[in-house]
């Protein structure tokens, strides 16, 4: 295999899960098909330099991550609420009052997210969607374990005070 | 356990990476203290809903376009770039010697004290010592 066969493989392999992350941090289509491009022709043109997988990886989410940064800031946290709408639609809930129930809590766990900063919510996703360990993802945001650990703590601390205070989550056990 | 250390293994004990000594401590104290077992509940349940929350998957007529010029422009240009001035500084005594400057030759020209006082002052001093020499010897 050839580089370009073996890098196609790999874009096969990562390139969907590099959209997922990506517009989750942006919250855009367009936006986010565009970090993964470049994230992989920067990926390409470094091919040589890594030597496994794992390490293409974690440039790749590095690289995703630091783009999100970039356009994030760029647009001044401006999110695109129609995608936001499609975004929050969970597929497997049948009963339709619990459905409701359920978008609702949905949407509000989406805008609690949406109100962390650029590197908390890299956090957040890179370990509740990708279920990355402390390690990698420290290792993605050159940061240290302790630290991404600490962090992801304080945001669901975070989170499950806004939701109590709307009244999302309640206080009885 | 204290609700300290129980709070620092919630994550952990989540994700199923507690050994069984302290998973049992982490129990028993869930068990006796109200706060943490809420503190655990509504953890399980903000990370097991925000689970649902979906995204559009990658298009799928979406692919990576490798520029394979992208990569050789990046290279080549300073590559090229490089040679050109290489090869300039190499030939450079050469290329010197094609370029003819030539020199002012006065010997066929009379001029008056005016025209030279007028040149003397646009001259340099090296340009003011050749004329000079030259008007003498000649």
């Amino acid at each position: 295999m050839n580089k370009r066969e073996k890098f196609e493989t790999f874009y096969r392999e990562y390139a969907n899960k590099l959209y997922s992350v990506a517009i989750r941090m942006v919250k855009n289509h367009e936006d986010a098909l565009d970090i993964v491009q470049e994230c992989f022709l920067r990926a390409y043109e470094k091919w040589e330099n890594f030597r496994g997988d794992a390490k293409v990886l974690t440039y790749l989410y590095r690289i995703t991550m630091n783009l999100s940064y970039d356009l994030l800031k760029k647009k001044n946290r401006e999110s695109d609420l129609e995608l936001k709408e499609g975004m929050v639609k969970g597929s497997d809930i049948i009963d339709s009052e619990k459905k409701i129930r359920d978008d609702r809590v949905l949407e509000k766990i989406d805008e609690e997210i949406d109100k962390l900063t650029e590197k908390q919510k890299a956090i957040f996703i890179l370990k509740t969607y990708e279920q990355l360990s402390y390690k990698e993802i420290a290792k993605i945001l050159n940061s240290k374990i302790g630290t991404i650990k600490a962090t992801y703590f304080q945001i669901l601390q975070k989170i499950r005070k806004n939701l109590k205070e709307q009244g999302v989550i309640r206080d009885e056990v | 356990m204290k609700c300290k250390e129980f709070e620092k293994l919630v994550l952990d004990y989540i994700e199923g990476e507690l050994d069984k000594k302290k998973e049992e401590e982490f129990v028993n104290h869930m068990e006796e203290c109200e706060n943490c077992k809420k503190l655990f509940k509504d953890f399980k349940y903000i990370l097991e809903m925000s689970r649902k929350i979906e995204t559009p998957p990658l298009p799928e007529d979406f692919s990576i376009k490798i520029p394979e010029e992208r990569k050789r422009r990046k290279i080549i240009i300073p590559k090229v770039a490089l040679a050109i001035a290489c090869l300039f500084f190499i030939l450079l005594p050469v290329i010197s010697s094609f370029i003819h400057v030539p020199k002012k030759n006065f010997k066929d020209v009379i001029f008056s004290d005016s025209e030279i006082l007028e040149m003397v002052n646009c001259m340099s001093k090296k340009e003011i010592d050749y004329f000079f020499d030259t008007l003498l010897t000649e």
